[in-house]
């Protein structure tokens, strides 16, 4: 019963604030509207104790008959649920804090809390599912209302515009989704999760498409919630709604970046007994995923301004969790989800502060200007030291979770160590004991954070694949190098850019980064006829009425 | 040759330099400056500036009649005041006495009372009452013929090329692409790039080359070009010449734009996109040359651009659509010989369903005929407003159908000069009339009780209307002497703060301060310095390392993964205790890096000899920067034993727009710097002696300190108090805590029109809460309501609550004979009040055109600037948030009043002396009251040194002869 009460209420609480917060007067609308999802915030802690303690909570809602079988929905609190509900909850309450005090005088405030409400509620709902119906259902759902946030500015073109765009990938997603759902249900008869799970492992050859297309029915599904995934996680080549996606208030995009993009990266965990069923897809995931990160970093290096800056960082560790789904590293995809997740909002929110920090930043100026690059020798050493660091790390630690693709993530942790080196070098404390102090700060660190991820990895293990299973189709060693390989040349770029043979190649590399990619021109390509088509397809209706 | 290319430079230089008055310069936001956006039209009547403005930049230049009606309605503005806007600026001369409405005769002063106050046509309430009176207004505006309508739309839209539209703008009339936002886009998109400053990891490659060139390096490789279907783009580009006027100069040529019509094509141009032509001509203008040599760039360069991109694009439509060449001739012949069609393609830009394109000329003859009929006409608003009109005067719509047309004109007449969203003129003139009605009459009746003991101290503060609330406040508390003058205290410098790699400007941007004056540490304080520098030393570093790790391209990932989570914490503070996260930083920080006793170090080093940039100042430099402030000021004798110099900052965060809550008087920067600065000048034995020599004797008893009024929390820092003598410390004490306590009475005023701020009771609490808040958008007012600005001795307006609505500036007629003081503070101070309420003025009547818009949309663009969400022009001025609150406005738009109170031949004398002043107050950008003391009577400034009775109380004056061209003058409608 308490269960029970806790699972309906982490939803409830939010959306029931919703109506309400449409008919109190000015200044308790935002101060019930935080309230309530505070309240949430706590009973996502009591979840989180009980499953930890007790295992999974359930609640059966409905049962919809069916020729075959009932269509069960239900919400299911395990492990992985109760971790993401207590980052939704916590960003959102924050959020919500936050706007109560910053949308003070908007023309829309009360509706914005409405909406505010009722996407935090979709999203827990969604976290909640216990079955791939209800997933889907929250997944349309929160698409839309997030729309309806983004075109909170509406009398502004370029917000609608954002709407536009966004509602018109929304709706790829949620196609591939719907199409996944009927796949799911022909080839196994069942839309419930954890026997969805039995079935798959147990019928893993079930062919349902047509021969010719050589794909089994696990493949298809797989592929078509990778699709939705890609959608909701701006991968390329759908990502064109992100950079739009700034069109709405602060607070929305700390609550966008922090808690609605990672569905996707929700969706591949959460299905990932699944997932490892088809080899394909996750590769597919990986492949999808480096290009992304690759990118959305590249894009973000050109951008002037905070928020764009953010944005596309959003994109590139998006697909960084995308590669750590592809080499079969759940556990981690969740931990970075969390962690990115609190950051970015944190980095929102204080968007504003850019001001401030650039008076500061030249107040501190090296008295010098900019110090001079560190030359062969140092270079070396910054990237020898930190790459033994890590491979110590690893030797002593034994490897992280994400099997033969590990290497991957090792030299993600080197580059990570030899920027730091480097710069400790740069700022001219080349001394042995600076360097080997800030290498063995390094190191405690990298040590600390494996440990910390080996636990959590531990923590989710019940509800993910067995080990086994993953090895046997997670993208394994040479995918990962040559994916290495790919990024190391974007980590040299920096070092050829402006020697003489590749200065055409930087300028037309940035010209690409700084026009995104081109992707508003491909956009009005795109979405200009259709919309023209639409509209003309449209009129006759119009007309007729 | 090469002359003959100079000359073309210089020419279009001048084109562009005079195309450029329709921008002002805008500052970087890190120093936000408060400037008249429109100050490039001084030389034009205030509504003839904003008539221009509103043609060019498509803004409002009054609030909306509603607003206004609101403020009727709240009595901010009550019938006397719109009987005087009413006779001072008759909105339709040419109407006559008495009108007839449906048979009913009605005075015309009543019918134009009525129209503003019931705001017929615009509630719409007439609407459905309006068929009836349809046939009556169609009498009395009767529509034109297709052919007719048509010509005139052709030729209205050929003469508008130039002077309000662009050849772009014309393809958005004619239902084309809409070239403008392309090219706004591209172009927004370079500047963006270009103007950054340290924001991008990667910067613009080759950005030292200029503008110009850099843009045209990287566009060979931008491939937008092409997928917006421009043919040949790298080939036109290489086609360009090298030089941006020269370039300018051609793709004027190649649209073919007359000479003549170049100034108002341009300028048209820069009001297209004016968030980055202002930060550009800034640039050009203004920028210190470090930052001139990092990213040259000009508004000739700018144009140059936007030209490019206009007139290739405007070559494929007018090809693919228009079947023509792009020149303004071809398409001026193009259209000349169709008028019809053009007005049928105008008519389909603007319907929802306009149909097929016709392929033949009967086609548009029948679209255009089809459209035309269809079109709202004239008819319909003044059938809705004349039906507006009808009901409170009880008039019957059947009785206005019999009217004949000879009354029905005046009516017409009537609808078109005054009609709906046509009356802000008047308001205007209403408005400031009641503001300054009631202010005269209480500074008029107002006495203040001579002071009975002398002041225990004076204190001088910053014009400032903020100041205003702090002076009365402290005054009440006891025998206090306060001033106001410009808080820079007269000492303009360059300023470099302990340890710090930045300098900046502490004055008025009208003044090039050229004296470095460095923040040093104290002897004996040899070990704290060490620890300073190490600690920023190491904060340095640290910054350092978290921008590399952020932006590298491998490195963020596995970092954000590992760390991330740790920026919970203060996320977490910063939102459920602000004041105590900010109170928890700041004791970390003072743990880490104790902060370092200092003084400023203001003497000239002796090595430097005479270079003009040396740093420090000459003795004689510092006399004379205290004497001029002391005398300016009025503070020539009866030193009390304590002078505080109180200049003002805010405290705010997460707030781009933090500066412009800062002194404008130091260019943007907090005050205290200044206020020490000249306090450590004025207390220098030297520089009294030299005083005593100029007549200027300053006890050696008096002590002048340095002080700091926070404006967000309403507390008084005092600076140096270690350094006191033993002698002054009980009085610096006491003048601490009245200061704390005026602060205290202070915070409470401003709570009661804070949005969301408890009762007084908790007020000092709240505001400091509010100052550290992140998620607070009005962390205060700043200066939102100013409105006057008042030139006399403090004993005129002493203990007079004036609503912290007045810059006050300290000015004793009887110790300036000659007029030199008053003629420095016409034309400096009361110049920059002038900016500063012009700048609140406009940012509030159409805060989308001249302010920058809503902070919850502004992401922090190049470090020193906003956007809207990611991408578009640059948003200058002030945001929504700073002059409203909800959708009304907080702030009162109007324009400023100034009060000096000196003898009119004095007055005169000076405004004869300066160009700028006549502008300003003949063009009436400012409304000038003279003040003679001792009778109380104002004489409002009319023009051409003519002078009015400012209160109805007030004598007449003897008749000039140039009195009735000035009253034709006043009021442009």
């Amino acid at each position: 019963m308490l269960d029970a009460l806790l699972l309906a209420g982490v939803p409830l609480l939010p959306l029931s604030a919703a109506p309400l917060v449409r008919f109190l007067p000015g200044p308790w609308r935002p101060a019930l509207a935080a309230r309530a999802v505070s309240l949430s915030f706590l009973l996502a802690i009591l979840i989180w104790l009980r499953v930890l303690t007790g295992g999974p909570l359930h609640l059966a809602l409905v049962s919809i008959p069916t020729a075959s079988r009932p269509i069960t929905l239900g919400l299911q609190a395990d492990r992985l649920g109760a971790a993401m509900l207590l980052l939704v909850t916590g960003v959102s309450s924050l959020v919500h804090l936050f706007s109560a005090r910053a949308m003070r005088g908007d023309r829309h405030e009360r509706r914005f809390f409405v909406q505010l409400g009722a996407v935090t509620a979709a999203v827990l709902l969604l976290l909640l599912s216990d079955s791939l119906l209800l997933l889907f259902l929250c997944w349309g759902l929160k698409g839309l209302l997030l729309a309806a946030l983004l075109g909170h500015y509406g009398d502004r073109p370029a917000a609608r515009r954002a709407v536009a765009r966004k509602v018109a990938i929304d709706l790829i997603g949620i196609a591939a989704f719907a199409l996944a759902v009927v796949a799911t249900w022909h080839a196994f008869g069942t839309l419930d999760l954890d026997s969805l799970f039995a079935q798959a492992r147990a019928h893993p050859d079930v062919r349902w498409v047509p021969p010719w297309l050589h794909l089994g029915a696990v493949d298809l599904i797989a592929l078509l919630l990778l699709v939705a995934a890609m959608a909701k996680s701006a991968q390329v080549p759908l990502h064109a709604w992100l950079p739009d996606s700034l069109e709405t208030p602060t607070p929305v995009s700390a609550l966008m970046h922090a808690g609605l993009v990672n569905a996707g990266g929700f969706l591949l965990v959460r299905l990932s007994p699944l997932f490892v069923l088809s080899p394909f897809a996750l590769h597919l995931a990986f492949a999808v995923g480096t290009l992304t990160a690759l990118h959305g970093s590249l894009v973000m290096s050109t951008r002037s301004d905070v928020k764009g800056m953010l944005a596309w960082s959003t994109m590139s560790q998006m697909g960084f969790m995308f590669m750590e789904c592809g080499i079969g590293a759940f556990a981690l995809a969740i931990v970075h989800l969390i962690s990115h997740g609190i950051y970015k909002a944190a980095h929102f929110l204080n968007a504003g502060s850019a001001v401030a920090d650039a008076g500061v930043d030249r107040a501190l100026a090296a008295p010098g200007g900019a110090p001079s690059p560190p030359g062969v020798a140092a270079r070396l050493v910054a990237l020898v030291v930190p790459l033994v660091a890590v491979l110590l790390v690893h030797a002593h630690l034994g490897t992280m979770p994400g099997g033969a693709g590990a290497p991957l993530l090792l030299l993600f942790a080197w580059a990570t160590g030899a920027r730091v080196v480097l710069r400790v070098v740069r700022a001219g404390l080349a001394r042995p004991a600076v360097l080997g102090a800030s290498v063995a700060a390094l190191t405690a660190l990298y040590a600390a954070y494996l440990v910390a991820a080996g636990r959590f990895a531990a923590y989710l293990a019940p509800v993910l694949p067995a080990p086994r299973l993953v090895a046997a189709s997670a993208v394994g060693t040479v995918p990962a190098l040559v994916a290495a390989t790919l990024a190391l040349a974007a980590f040299a770029a920096p070092w050829l850019a402006g020697r003489p043979p590749f200065r055409a190649l930087e300028r037309r590399l940035y010209v690409f980064a700084l026009h995104r990619g081109y992707v508003d021109e491909i956009g009005l390509l795109v979405l200009d006829p259709v919309a023209r088509l639409a509209r003309r397809l449209l009129r006759p209706v119009g007309g007729a009425a | 040759m090469i002359a003959a290319d100079t000359a073309i430079e210089s020419t279009v230089r001048e084109q562009v330099a005079l195309a450029s008055q329709i921008i002002a310069p805008a500052w970087p936001i890190g120093t936000f400056i408060a400037t008249n956006s429109l100050i490039g039209l001084h030389d034009q009547p205030f509504g003839s500036a904003l008539d221009r403005a509103s043609a060019l930049l498509g803004s409002r230049g009054y609030l909306p009649d509603g607003a206004f009606r609101r403020l009727y309605r709240q009595g901010r503005i009550d019938d006397a005041d719109l009987a005087h806007a009413l006779a001072a600026c008759d909105p339709c001369p040419d109407l006559p006495p008495t009108i007839t409405l449906g048979g009913r005769k009605i005075a015309r002063t009543a019918l134009l009372r009525l129209c503003l106050i019931e705001g017929p046509g615009d509630r719409g309430a007439g609407s459905d009452r309006s068929p009836a009176l349809l046939p009556a207004a169609r009498r009395a505006a009767p529509a034109p013929a297709l052919a007719e309508a048509a010509a005139a739309a052709l030729a209205g839209d050929m003469a508008s090329v130039g002077v309000t539209r662009t050849l772009g703008d014309l393809c958005a009339l004619l239902g084309a692409t809409d070239i403008v936002a392309i090219v706004n886009d591209r172009v927004s998109t370079w500047c963006a790039a270009f103007l950054d400053d340290g924001q991008a990891a990667w910067t613009m490659p080759g950005r030292e080359q200029g503008f110009y060139a850099c843009w045209h390096a990287l566009a060979l490789h931008d491939l937008s070009g092409p997928l917006l279907g421009i043919r040949d783009h790298a080939a036109r580009l290489r086609a360009l010449p090298a030089d941006p006027a020269r370039a300018l100069s051609s793709l004027l040529d190649r649209l073919a734009i007359p000479d003549e019509r170049r100034v108002g094509y341009l300028a048209r141009h820069l009001a297209q996109l004016p968030g980055w032509a202002a930060r550009i001509r800034w640039h050009e203008e203004r920028a210190d040359p470090a930052s001139r040599r990092r990213t040259p760039i000009d508004l000739a360069a700018f144009l140059a651009v936007r030209l490019f991109y206009e007139a290739t694009l405007l070559e494929r439509v007018a090809r693919d659509d228009w079947d023509a060449d792009c020149t303004f001739p071809a398409l001026r012949a193009r259209f000349g010989v169709a008028p019809i069609e053009y007005y049928a393609r105008r008519l389909r830009a603007q319907s929802p369903s306009p149909g097929a394109i016709p392929r033949s000329a009967d086609g548009w003859r029948a679209q255009a005929r089809a459209l035309h009929g269809a079109a709202p006409e004239d008819a319909r608003a003044l059938a809705c407003w004349l039906a507006d009109l009808c009901d409170p005067l009880g008039v019957p719509a059947s009785s206005v159908d019999h009217m004949p047309d000879r009354s029905l004109r005046p009516l017409a007449r009537l609808h078109a000069a005054f009609g709906p969203d046509r009356q802000g003129a008047v308001w205007l003139e209403a408005f400031e009339h009641h503001y300054r009605r009631s202010l005269l009459r209480r500074l008029a009746a107002h006495a203040a009780p001579a002071p009975t003991e002398p002041p225990r101290a004076q204190v001088v503060c910053c014009i400032d209307a903020r100041s205003e609330g702090l002076r009365r406040h402290l005054e009440g508390l006891g025998p206090y002497e306060t001033f106001g003058f410009a808080g820079f205290f007269g000492v303009p410098i360059r300023y470099r703060p302990f340890d710090s790699a930045s300098e900046s400007l502490r004055c008025p941007v009208l003044i090039a301060p050229r004296r470095l004056v460095t923040e040093t540490p104290l002897p004996g304080t040899a070990r704290a310095v060490r620890r300073s520098v190490a600690a920023r030393r190491a904060q340095r570093r640290a910054r350092d390392l978290a921008h590399g790790v952020k932006e590298g391209a491998l490195a963020p990932y596995t970092f954000v993964e590992a760390v991330g989570w740790l920026y919970a914490l203060p996320a977490i503070g910063r939102t459920l205790a602000p004041r105590a996260t900010a109170r928890a930083a700041s004791w970390l920080a003072r743990r880490i890096a104790p902060p370092v006793p200092t003084a400023p170090a203001i003497d000239a080093p002796p090595a430097h000899g005479d270079d003009p940039d040396r740093p420090g100042m000459s003795l004689l430099e510092q006399v004379a920067a205290v004497e001029g402030a002391l005398r300016g000021m009025g503070l020539t004798g009866d030193f009390a034993r304590l002078v505080l110099l109180c200049g003002h900052g805010s405290e705010t965060t997460n707030n781009p727009f933090g500066a412009a809550l800062d002194c404008g008087a130091c260019g943007g920067n907090r005050g205290g710097v200044s206020a020490r600065v000249a306090a450590a000048i004025a207390n220098r034995p030297a520089v009294r002696a030299a005083l005593r020599e100029r007549g200027l004797a300053v006890p050696s008893t008096t002590l002048f300190l340095a002080g700091e009024h926070n404006t967000t929390v309403d507390t008084v820092e005092i600076f140096d108090v270690p350094a006191v003598p033993e002698s002054h410390r009980g009085e610096v004490a006491l003048l601490a805590r009245d200061l704390a306590r005026a602060g205290a009475l202070l915070a409470a005023e401003r709570c009661r029109t804070l949005p969301d701020a408890p009762a007084s009771v908790a007020a000092t609490r709240h505001v400091r809460a509010r100052g550290a808040d992140w998620a607070q958008l009005r962390p205060e007012w700043g200066l939102a309501g100013n409105a006057a600005f008042i030139c006399a001795p403090r004993a005129r307006t002493r203990a007079l609550d004036l609503g912290c609505r007045t810059f006050l500036h300290s000015y004793d007629p009887d110790r300036d004979q000659d007029g030199a003081i008053l003629e420095g503070i016409l034309t400096a101070p009361l110049v920059v009040a002038h900016w500063i309420n012009a700048q609140y003025y406009l940012s509030t009547v159409d805060n989308a055109r001249f302010g920058s818009g809503n902070k919850l949309l502004h992401t922090v663009v190049g470090r020193s600037g906003v956007l809207d969400g990611g991408r578009g022009d640059l948003r200058i001025g002030l945001p929504w948030q700073s002059v409203m609150d909800g959708d009304a406005p907080y702030h009162e738009p109007m324009r400023l009043l100034a009060i000096v109170e000196a003898p009119l031949p004095r007055i005169d004398a000076v405004i004869a002396r300066h160009a700028l002043l006549r502008r300003l107050f003949d063009h009436r950008w400012v409304t000038l009251v003279a003040w003679d003391g001792e009778g109380a009577a104002f004489r409002r400034h009319r023009g051409a040194g003519t002078w009015l009775p400012a209160l109805s109380t007030d004598p007449p004056i003897a008749a000039h002869p140039a009195a009735d061209v000035a009253v034709a003058a006043e009021c442009h409608p």
